[in-house]
């Protein structure tokens, strides 16, 4: 099985070819509804979780809140 | 790198106080203090200052970057052992310091805090009850302070979080003292915990402002300080966590038709992650529930409209 390693929140890890950021944040035991996602600096709509799929060396930033004040 | 344990950090920055709430001292050929943290970091601190061989007498200056009680609790007893310290804060800031309102507020908040982390009303006899605050120097948008070595502060004003906030920034050294304009880093430092209790829109303006400044060092007035590539984004990133945030409390009420009680959600979510016990719940509450209501009335981008 193919596998491409990245950077994701600082730290290299390798993921399956083909795997999408939403496959990374579901599998992660996240909300997408609570994740901001940065993909080589560009911050991803959520809309396109499921569209892209991070190749070799790319950046992934997931970014996630709580609230408060 | 992400350092939340006080201490030394460079010939030109300390890291005092605790963990959950913290005070630097910025060093030249005089020094400062950035942010008037609460009363009981107060034992802590004094322990510091003597452990670090810090010589207040070369502190001219206290920083204070807003004024809730978390963050000015401090400053009375540091005035009152140390009276040539010159406070320095927001025209905003000073007023509130000298309403009696306030400062009563501050006053009955820093004894609870007191009371819930098991420190005494005094330290070495003298009182650490809250006070008015005389401010020195009224900073404006755009100000400078020289601290000499290449130290130059700059402060820019950041409301948002409160109306009096201000930052302060190192140009030369690229460091950034937010005090809370910031939402707080926890966890592995990407999750955040949103500050913009004041309004959405103006820690939004504001957040824009800062962004086109140079970060090296990030020094939030919680959780220590941060360095590297995150600290980088970290404007950028905090931007899109507050918008993400609106929404999400948006379609929280959305969903329940019930602004208290996601009023109640989010202030219980907010003391479980940071574990900050000496807020209490009805503070978090009264601070949540300002900021669901903005969420719902405030409009940010296309999607608010």
């Amino acid at each position: 099985m193919k596998t491409n390693k990245i950077q994701l929140n600082g730290k290299t890890v390798s993921i399956e070819d083909g795997m999408t950021i939403g496959d990374l944040i579901r599998e992660k035991g996240l909300d997408p509804g609570t994740v901001v996602v940065e993909h080589n600096r560009i911050i991803i709509d959520t809309t396109d979780l499921d569209r892209i799929a991070p190749a070799q060396h790319d950046v992934l930033e997931m970014l996630t809140f709580v609230g408060g004040g | 790198m992400w350092l939340q344990k006080p201490g030394i950090v460079n010939d030109h920055l300390v890291l005092l106080g605790t963990r959950e709430n913290n005070i630097y001292l910025l060093k030249g050929d005089v020094d400062m203090l950035v942010g008037g943290g609460c009363q009981w970091i107060v034992r802590e601190l004094m322990q510091q200052i003597q452990t670090w061989k810090i010589d207040m007498q070369r502190v001219k200056y206290l920083f204070v970057g807003h004024s809730h009680f978390d963050h000015c609790g401090a400053v009375p007893f540091l005035q009152r052992r140390y009276p040539h310290l010159q406070v320095l804060a927001s025209r905003q800031a000073a007023k509130y310091f000298t309403m009696p309102k306030a400062v009563k507020n501050a006053r009955i908040f820093g004894r609870q805090a007191l009371q819930q982390m098991g420190a005494s009303n005094d330290f070495e006899g003298i009182s650490l009850d809250f006070d008015t605050i005389q401010v020195k120097r009224v900073l404006q948008d755009g100000d400078r302070v020289d601290l000499g070595q290449g130290m130059m502060a700059f402060f820019v004003e950041t409301p948002g979080h409160s109306r009096c906030a201000m930052t302060l920034y190192l140009k030369k050294q690229k460091w950034l003292f937010p005090s809370d304009a910031l939402s707080l880093p926890i966890t592995d430092g990407r999750q955040f915990v949103c500050t913009a209790s004041e309004s959405f829109v103006d820690y939004i303006n504001s957040l824009d402002r800062l962004d086109a400044l140079e970060v090296e060092l990030c020094a939030w007035e919680h959780f220590g300080l941060m360095t590297g590539d995150h600290v980088r984004r970290i404007i950028p990133r905090v931007k899109q966590s507050t918008l993400a945030y609106k929404q999400m409390l948006k379609t929280h009420v959305e969903q329940s038709g019930d602004v208290e009680a996601t009023a109640r959600w989010a202030a219980r979510q907010w003391l479980a992650q940071t574990q900050f016990k000496f807020i209490p719940f009805d503070v978090m509450h009264h601070i949540c529930r300002q900021m669901v209501q903005n969420a719902m009335k405030e409009k940010l981008t296309d999607e608010d409209q």
